[in-house]
């Protein structure tokens, strides 16, 4: 009942409410924030509560920002869930698709659909974003739209081009299948007298986001598209990961399997290619790299990558359910895709600001990330999600160092995923 | 008027009063609560709780991978006390003799720092140390001629690398405590042996050893009670990996708890835990009061 | 080998003689082994140190640099101006560190003085209740002290890291058995001049635990600083967070790009413990050596 009542005065207060950039209340309010650890998030939520407080000049903004550590999913879901079970639940929680299903499945979290079926400005934002991935918004289980869109990533392929001048190797075309792939990471490698290796062609994802579009382009999956039934005993799903073990072990083209992204390789002059999606761009400039490219991840039967997106989403519990809602619109508008594209280092959802002349002057071939959102996967994200990223990372540490071998390794993972996803119904 | 043995009876209870309540309330009574946790299944959002019996007992216990972390973690002890008491031992009694002061103070300073750092800052530092292909161990193995070690990455290296850094990191405090002891055998005795013409062996086995054995026992239980608590360094050196590797009971009951959202089976995990604990100190003690009374007789 | 006698006024060089000849040649041997194993030991704060200065594109190009061979303090102005606020975890850091140790001081030299010095009813069992407490793992209890702080409101702030540290049984340990060695003489002949209690822990027991109260110190304080579970599961907002998480923040949503920032953060953080180490360092041998035998 307290819940309907905050949403209908969220929708009464909403409708005639003019977007002018001036004080609009005067309220005395705190509204707690919670997102994770990131330089664009951090620098993009500063911005935002200036912006705020010009019009709430009597509303404090409690932000906090949880350290997620290497892309763990999985653990900033439980931050969150653990802040919620303290009852010190924030008003506002941004997440990422990794954390839609999860956290939505708490149901803590306000359904948006009817809030931003009355707020023009929202629907103006969400008409200007790729519907594939609106699509990735809902959620499943009970078809609410939990959480507004914000940014997203996807994986894409960064090359080193002086590295690639010096083999004397064609920058990679946008086609290029699994078998190219191969061939330019060889040519890529290099070792020194003694039998070293001084330069590596590529450095295999060691975090789930990086390592899903090399079982995307093979049409594999670790679940099924219902992201219910584990799928990892198809044929495909096994192919993959040989492939991405061969890379290490038989053909000696990336380092030894360690979690991680990789781009401090990149920058260091370790690796000619790796896999990431916008996010490194930033550290990438700083460290002084010009000749840098960006190509489509390699196919192997469908050009495609994986995406993931963020939203914000506002607690069912709320006191302020209004100005929660004028900050979250706050954080999402305009000036945040703005900025979002400045600091480079998630894409905006809005395409407008994503294919801007600025936005794609660099890295070479910036075109192709607004390009992929067309055809893009979403990241699988179940309601237990972290438990899935858990045993998905275990497998795949003792199988691509080449100790387990692959019967034994798909064989784990589907029993472990079928208790995991059976436990999770 | 009170008695005089009355006042010192209220005395003594005052006195113990903010120790023991402060080890009531953060201790002693969490401790019977997660007693209580471990025989229910708790929601973490709604704090709803129901009872199951052994039910997470049994879980855990028919779960391989719980037995893993167990045979795991006894294998990290096994190399860590060893590592820790018998290195800790062997460089105290080789700084236990006449050096020139100020060697002797930073000797003990380089040999003590790691001790001081925070677990947390040495594992990441030791983490980009470790690093096969990349890392800073392995360039200069290459330099020489020796190839890459799978320092992080293979199963069978993980634990001994945690090991290392763990031994590494601790040996410090414990060559300061056998160092103290030491310190504390009688000179008396010293130059009695050597007057009776005593070498160095025989003084260290028959005086020394001796002396400090009461010390030495505490370290093992000490190192042992916190060997089988490890958590930390194995986090961040390999989050339990590469697969369940190097992963300990901790490890496997915060995961449970918080990871899964299992509060109850991450309450039994842990009271087996303490219980193992009770069972290997009380074993200890066992061994040396047998030790001891053979000794006597 | 006795130390020869030297006469008051001896010159420098008479001394050094003396002092040389006195160290056989195969405690040289045994002093390289040391000294050389000692630079193994510092070895990995060198790479830190060092790196820390290096550009923050550069940090991890092999070769690794052990002294300083660069000296670009970017990463350490970035430490200071950057959106993760530091100076701020630095100060709670210290805040917990030092509130815990005080507390768990004076409250184990309490416990400790009742222990040894004072006879009641059931002092023996209470006292082994509270060893029993050394044998309990931090993760045992994590969880019901979650619920318990969060039903108090304490999650999230600086009291969800003071509190539970206050339960000390070591401290406990250590103050009673040093005080058990000390004679009673001063305490008695105070007691028939009627002082009471308290006046006979504050002015003449609490002034000669010298020794443990310094080593306590530092085994406390580094433990409260160096805390990182604790910090991990129960504090979320920047305000309250200390060091160890503060760093693992500096990590980013992506992982370690920024490696020069880190070990500049972790070069800081071991600056303050160095310097309680370095001023208290002669207690702790003191006064482990007291407890220790005695066991």
């Amino acid at each position: 009942m307290k819940h309907l009542l905050s949403t209908l005065t969220l929708i009464a207060g909403l409708t005639g409410s003019a977007a002018i950039a001036q004080v609009l209340s005067d309220e005395t309010a705190t509204i707690k924030i919670t997102q994770w650890v990131a330089d664009d998030v951090l620098a993009a939520t500063e911005a935002a509560i200036e912006r705020f407080a010009e019009k709430y000049p009597n509303v404090t903004i409690d932000a906090s920002y949880v350290p997620v550590g290497a892309g763990s999913w999985g653990e900033y879901n439980n931050a969150v869930i653990n802040e919620v079970a303290a009852g010190n639940a924030p008003d506002i929680v941004g997440a990422a698709i990794e954390g839609f299903e999860e956290l939505g499945a708490t149901g803590v979290l306000m359904n948006l659909e009817q809030i931003v079926a009355t707020d023009e400005d929202a629907q103006a934002v969400m008409a200007g974003i790729e519907g594939n991935m609106l699509d990735g918004m809902r959620n499943k289980g009970t078809g609410e739209l939990n959480f507004f869109p914000t940014q997203w990533n996807n994986i894409v392929m960064f090359y080193n081009k002086d590295m690639f001048d010096a083999a004397g190797v064609d920058y990679p075309a946008s086609d290029w299948t699994w078998d190219d792939f191969l061939t330019t990471a060889q040519a890529l490698t290099i070792k020194d007298g003694s039998g070293n290796t001084t330069q590596f062609g590529y450095f295999v994802p060691g975090f789930n986001f990086g390592i899903q579009p090399w079982f995307f382009t093979n049409s594999a999956s670790i679940l099924d598209e219902a992201w219910v039934e584990p799928t990892v005993t198809a044929p495909e799903y096994g192919e993959s990961l040989q492939f991405l073990s061969d890379l290490i072990n038989t053909h000696g083209v990336a380092p030894a399997y360690e979690p991680g992204v990789g781009t401090e390789k990149f920058t260091a002059g370790q690796v000619a290619m790796f896999s990431a999606g916008h996010w490194p761009v930033p550290s990438i400039r700083d460290a002084g790299m010009e000749n840098v490219g960006v190509q489509h991840m390699p196919m192997n039967t469908v050009q495609t990558t994986v995406f993931g997106i963020g939203g914000l989403a506002i607690t069912k519990d709320t006191q302020n359910a209004e100005l929660a809602w004028a900050f979250l619109t706050e954080l999402a508008g305009d000036e945040y895709q703005q900025g979002l594209a400045d600091g480079g280092a998630s894409i905006p959802s809005v395409r407008a600001y994503a294919t801007t002349p600025e936005y794609v002057a660099w890295p070479d071939n910036s075109e192709i990330f607004y390009e992929t959102a067309a055809t893009a996967l979403p990241v699988p994200s179940p309601s237990n999600f972290a438990q899935v990223q858990e045993i998905s990372d275990r497998y795949l540490g003792t199988f691509l160092n080449g100790e387990v071998s692959l019967e034994d390794t798909i064989s784990g993972m589907d029993r472990e995923l079928q208790r995991a996803m059976a436990r999770a119904q | 008027m009170a008695t005089l043995q009355q006042r010192e009876m209220r005395a003594g209870y005052l006195f113990i009063l903010p120790a023991y309540i402060i080890y009531l309330a953060f201790l002693l009574l969490p401790m019977l609560a997660a007693l209580g946790l471990s025989f229910a299944q708790m929601d973490r959002i709604s704090w709803d709780i129901e009872w199951v019996g052994f039910e997470n007992f049994e879980w855990i216990l028919s779960d391989p991978r719980f037995w893993k972390t167990f045979r795991n973690t006894f294998y990290f002890i096994s190399m860590a006390v060893i590592g820790n008491v018998g290195l800790g031992l062997l460089i105290a009694l080789a700084l236990d003799r006449a050096i020139p002061a100020p060697i002797l103070y930073l000797l003990r300073l380089a040999y003590f720092l790691p001790v001081l750092v925070s677990l947390a800052f040495v594992s990441f530092i030791w983490k980009f140390l470790y690093s096969t292909d990349l890392g800073v161990i392995n360039y200069f193995l290459r330099q020489v001629g020796l190839s890459n070690v799978p320092w992080l990455t293979s199963s069978s290296m993980a634990m001994f690398s945690v090991v290392i850094m763990d031994v590494w990191k601790n040996m410090g405090f414990f060559i300061i405590i056998f160092l103290a002891a030491l310190q504390g055998v009688p000179r008396r005795l010293m130059e009695a042996a050597s007057i009776d013409g005593a070498k160095g062996w025989t003084v260290l086995r028959r005086i020394k050893i001796p002396y400090i054995a009461p010390v030495i026992l505490f370290c093992i239980t000490y190192a042992t009670i916190g060997g089988l608590q490890v958590f930390d360094s194995i986090k961040i050196l390999t989050d339990g990996g590469p697969g369940d590797a190097t992963r300990s009971v901790v490890m496997y009951m915060v995961s449970e708890a918080f990871n899964v959202g299992d509060l109850g089976t991450g309450a039994a995990s842990a009271m087996i835990l303490f219980l193992t604990i009770g069972i290997v100190v009380a074993v200890q003690f066992g061994l040396v009061r047998l030790l001891s009374f053979k000794g006597r007789q | 080998m006795k130390p020869a006698v030297l006469p008051e006024n001896a010159s420098f060089s008479h001394r050094l003689q003396s002092a040389m000849r006195v160290i056989h040649w195969r405690n040289w041997v045994v002093v390289a082994l040391l000294v050389l194993g000692a630079i193994i030991m510092v070895l990995p704060f060198l790479w830190t140190f060092s790196t820390s200065l290096r550009p923050i594109s550069e940090a991890y190009r092999l070769p690794p640099s052990f002294l300083p061979d660069q000296l670009d303090f970017n990463s350490y102005a970035e430490l200071r101006d950057g959106p993760i606020p530091f100076l701020g975890m630095y100060w709670n850091s210290f805040l917990v560190a030092t509130v815990v140790t005080v507390s768990v001081i004076i409250t184990s030299a309490m416990a400790a003085f009742a222990f040894s010095r004072l006879r009641f009813a059931g002092s023996n069992i209470l006292f082994g209740s509270m060893l029993a407490g050394l044998m309990v793992p931090p993760a045992l209890v994590l969880i019901p002290l979650f619920f318990g702080l969060a039903s108090i409101g304490a999650i999230d702030t600086l009291w969800a890291l003071i509190l539970p540290a206050l339960a000390n049984p070591l401290a406990v340990l250590m103050m009673k058995q040093f005080m058990q060695s000390q004679p009673r003489e001063y305490e008695e002949s105070a007691f028939v001049d009627g002082a009471s209690y308290w006046t006979i822990f504050w002015r003449i027991s609490l002034p000669q635990m010298g020794p443990p109260i310094a080593a306590l110190s530092i085994i406390v304080f580094t433990t409260s600083w160096n805390n990182f579970l604790l910090p991990l599961v129960f504090i979320r907002s920047f305000d309250a967070m200390t060091l160890p998480v503060g760093i693992l923040s500096l990590f980013g949503s992506y992982g370690p790009e920024k490696l020069s920032v880190i070990l500049a953060a972790v070069t800081l953080s071991i600056m303050p413990l160095l310097v309680v180490f370095l001023i208290a360092q002669r207690f702790i041998v003191e006064s482990i050596a007291s407890t220790g035998i005695k066991k």
